[in-house]
C-alpha cells in the first residue's frame, strides 16, 4: 500500500520529528506529500528571515556589553562571603547574649524578688489581740486622758 | 598591562569560560560573539523586536556576572539561553506588575516594512510574503503559550529539541509533543491541510 501521510504524520514531518520508515519512504517519493510539508516550511522560513532582518549591529552590541561589564566577574568565594557576613553577625549576637546571661548568673545577683514567707492566720489574730489589749486605738491617743467628769461637764453644758 | 592571554585568547569554550572567570574580557568577548545571535533570537521570541536588543544585552552581562555558577554540565549555549529566557520572563513579569501593555510573544512588528523579508523581491512577491507572515502570526496567536514558545524556539531561534528541553527544563518528549501539536494546529489554521 502507498497511502499518503495523514495530518498527524504530515505535522511530524514538518516539525522534523521521527516518522515510521515506510512513511518516510513514501514522503521521499510523493510529490504531493512533500510539497505540502515544503509549503509549511516555506511559510515559516519567510517569517524567520523577516525576523533576522531586524537583528542589531552585532559589533555595536558587543562593545556595549564589554563597556558595561563589571571589573571582574563575581567569584564563588565572593558569593559565599556574601552569605557569610550576616551569618557571622548573627553568631556574634548570640554569643554576646549567652555570655551576658552567664556573667549575671555567676556573679550571684539575687533574683528581683524572693517570695515572702506566708504569715499564719493565728499569728495575725495574736497581733490584733495584743493591740486591743493596750486599750488604745492608734491615732486616737489624745482622747485617752479625758475623764468621765470631763465628759459630763461637756455634755451638761451642751444640754443646758 | 595587556597579558599574553588577552592577545591570544583561547578558542576552546571551556578555556574561554575559565579565562573570562579570571577576569579576561577578551575571552568573554569571544563568547559573546559566538552566542549573541542566538541569544538575540531567543529574546526576540519573548519580548519582541523593540526590546530584544536590550534584553539580550542584559542576559549576556548577567551571564558574565554569574560565570562562577556555570558548572559545565550543560553546554555554555544552553546555559546562556536559559539566562536569556529567564531575563525575558522577568521583564514580562515586571511589565505586568507595572500595568504596562505586555508585548505578546508573537512579537510586535509595528512596521510593515519589517515583515518584508526580501527587499529585492518584486511588489507582488513582497505582498505575498507580507500576507504569509501576517497569517502565520495570527495562527501562532491561537496556540497555547507553551506550544508557541516551543514552536518559536525551534523554528525561529533554530534550537534543537534537546536544547529546548534543557533550556525549559522539561523532557525532550514533552517538547516533541508540544511541537507536533503546534505544527498540526498551524497547518490547519493556514489551510495547508488537504
Amino acid at each position: 500500500m502507498n497511502l499518503h501521510l495523514d495530518d498527524h504524520e504530515m505535522a511530524s514531518a514538518a516539525a522534523g520529528l521521527t516518522l515510521e520508515p515506510e512513511k518516510l519512504a513514501h514522503l521521499e517519493g510523493c510529490v504531493s506529500c512533500r510539497s505540502s510539508v515544503t509549503l509549511f516550511l516555506d511559510q515559516v522560513n519567510t517569517r524567520r528571515r523577516a525576523m533576522e532582518e531586524e537583528t542589531p549591529d552585532w559589533d555595536a552590541q558587543l562593545k556595549r556589553i564589554l563597556d558595561a561589564l563589571p571589573p571582574a566577574p563575581v567569584t564563588s568565594i565572593a558569593v559565599r562571603r556574601r552569605w557569610l557576613r550576616p551569618l557571622l553577625a548573627a553568631a556574634a549576637t548570640l554569643t554576646i547574649a549567652i555570655g551576658t546571661g552567664l556573667f549575671i548568673h555567676q556573679n550571684g545577683s539575687a533574683p528581683a524578688s524572693s517570695p515572702r514567707p506566708e504569715i499564719g492566720v493565728e499569728e495575725i489574730l495574736a497581733q490584733a489581740d495584743s493591740l486591743l489589749a493596750e486599750d488604745s486605738i492608734p491615732g486616737l491617743d489624745i482622747f485617752d486622758d479625758i475623764t468621765d467628769d470631763d465628759l459630763a461637764a461637756l455634755f451638761g453644758a451642751q444640754n443646758s | 598591562m595587556m597579558t599574553a592571554a588577552r592577545h591570544q585568547p583561547p578558542l576552546d569554550e571551556k578555556e574561554l569560560v575559565d579565562s573570562a572567570r579570571a577576569g579576561d574580557p577578551d575571552a568573554f568577548g569571544i563568547l559573546v560573539t559566538r552566542h549573541q545571535r542566538r541569544v538575540w533570537l531567543v529574546c526576540r521570541q519573548y519580548v519582541g523586536p523593540d526590546e530584544a536588543d536590550a534584553a539580550s544585552q542584559d542576559a549576556l552581562i548577567k551571564a558574565y556576572t554569574r560565570l562562577h555558577a556555570f558548572d559545565g554540565r550543560a553546554a555554555f549555549s544552553t546555559w546562556v539561553t536559559r539566562i536569556a529566557i529567564n531575563t525575558c520572563l522577568d521583564l514580562l513579569r515586571k511589565r505586568r506588575r507595572e500595568g504596562l501593555r505586555v508585548v505578546e510573544t508573537e512579537g510586535d512588528d509595528h512596521s510593515p516594512i519589517l515583515d518584508i523579508p526580501d527587499h529585492r523581491a518584486g511588489p507582488e512577491e513582497q505582498a505575498h510574503q507580507r500576507q504569509t507572515i501576517a497569517l502565520l502570526k495570527e495562527a501562532e496567536a491561537d496556540l497555547s503559550d507553551r506550544q508557541r514558545e516551543v514552536f518559536r524556539l525551534r523554528f525561529y531561534a533554530q534550537m534543537s529539541l534537546e536544547e529546548i528541553a534543557n533550556s525549559l527544563d522539561v523532557h525532550t518528549g514533552t517538547v516533541k509533543t508540544l511541537l507536533h501539536r503546534a505544527v498540526h494546529r498551524l497547518r490547519r489554521e493556514l489551510g495547508d491541510i488537504r
